[in-house]
């Protein structure tokens, strides 16, 4: 009798003991999936408004200047934008009332989010990367 | 006995536990769904606001001809911004003008939001659907507001207000036209994991002269 019950404690023991700890684990996963989708979206939302204010500038000047290059360029290392290029940018002054591009490509590395280390096999890092690729289209004023 | 009862009272018990984990797992799994599917919605309508403003502003082209010669700021009526003369006609002139900044708004704001040149939605896009509701133009001259608007499907004859009395509600306030501008009335439809959002969006644009 006494093996019996010993026994049977022990197995729902180490059953809930697992789902337990199956729950906290899927928990914590899905906790880091919502933190990391939720930066990405932040950081992208960020980007497209930092391009788009810079529109302005480039519809006035005509064309995309260096200086703004390089100021749209300091402003979007600052999120974590990696291998920016203007290809496709309107870069000689542009005839007044004709189109002005504006292109934007990179790659976004994203490391703001926690990461989850527990043996050097398994681990869970949000170490994620994301290609930004934005078009903006406007009319030169100048 | 005794001993029985209080096993099978562990067993329930364990059941139990088994069930409320993956409740448990099972209600986190919605909710971290439901929270990114509106985390996107609420994306999508910043970026669809943000594209709708910036298009409408980007379209407006003052006209050069009208602004040297009577220092008027109107809008571009030839595609170049110089109409030449065009304007002692205003009727026929601004309808043009609607026109010619309709289809840059539209052309601008297909390029913000990857959508083809005619706003049909590509495939690889949240937007399912864009209605264009309402595009008036308002060209205020000397002699008054000429106002021409696109109604999804036409665009209507010129009015003439000569006495500057033309208003219109904006975001539920009855304002005064007083400047060259454009209103824009449109509808935004999303749908994100299976679920749809409408995004209604109007926004009212000066002509930056």
């Amino acid at each position: 009798m006494k093996k019996l019950i010993s026994k049977h404690e022990g197995d729902i023991g180490i059953g809930s003991m697992i789902i337990m700890i199956l729950t906290i684990f899927i928990s914590i996963i899905l906790i880091m999936a919502y933190t990391s989708w939720h930066t990405k979206l932040a950081v992208k939302d960020s980007i497209i408004l930092t391009v788009s204010s810079y529109l302005k500038s480039v519809e006035t000047a005509g064309y995309l200047t260096a200086e703004q290059q390089q100021e749209l360029k300091a402003e979007l290392q600052e999120f974590g934008l990696e291998n920016i290029s203007f290809e496709g940018s309107s870069l000689v002054p542009v005839a007044y009332g004709n189109r002005v591009y504006l292109h934007v490509t990179g790659r976004l590395h994203l490391q703001t989010t926690p990461s989850l280390v527990i043996t050097d096999q398994i681990q869970f890092t949000q170490d994620s990367y994301m290609d930004v690729d934005i078009t903006r289209k406007g009319t030169s004023f100048y | 006995m005794k001993l029985k009862k209080m096993l099978r009272r562990k067993k329930e018990g364990a059941v139990e536990g088994i069930v409320i984990c993956l409740v448990l797992i099972v209600c986190l799994i919605m909710i971290t769904l439901y929270s990114i599917q509106l985390r996107i919605a609420q994306n999508e309508k910043y970026e669809t606001d943000e594209a709708v403003t910036i298009a409408a502003s980007s379209a407006q082209l003052v006209d050069l001809y009208q602004y040297a010669s009577t220092g008027e700021n109107v809008l571009d009526c030839t595609g170049n911004g110089n109409s030449g003369g065009k304007y002692s006609q205003p009727y026929e002139a601004t309808k043009e003008a609607c026109r010619i900044t309709f289809d840059r708004f539209q052309e601008h704001l297909a390029m913000s939001l990857n959508l083809s040149e005619d706003l049909t939605p590509s495939e690889n896009t949240y937007i399912k659907k864009v209605e264009v509701h309402e595009f008036t133009i308002y060209n205020v001259m000397n002699a008054g507001v000429y106002t021409c608007t696109f109604n999804g499907s036409d665009f209507t004859e010129t009015q003439y207000d000569p006495d500057f009395h033309t208003t219109k509600m904006i975001k539920g306030k009855e304002r005064a036209i007083i400047q060259t501008s454009v209103y824009v009335d449109i509808e935004f439809t999303v749908e994100i994991f299976g679920k749809t959002y409408v995004i209604p969006i109007t926004e009212y644009v000066y002509l930056k002269g």
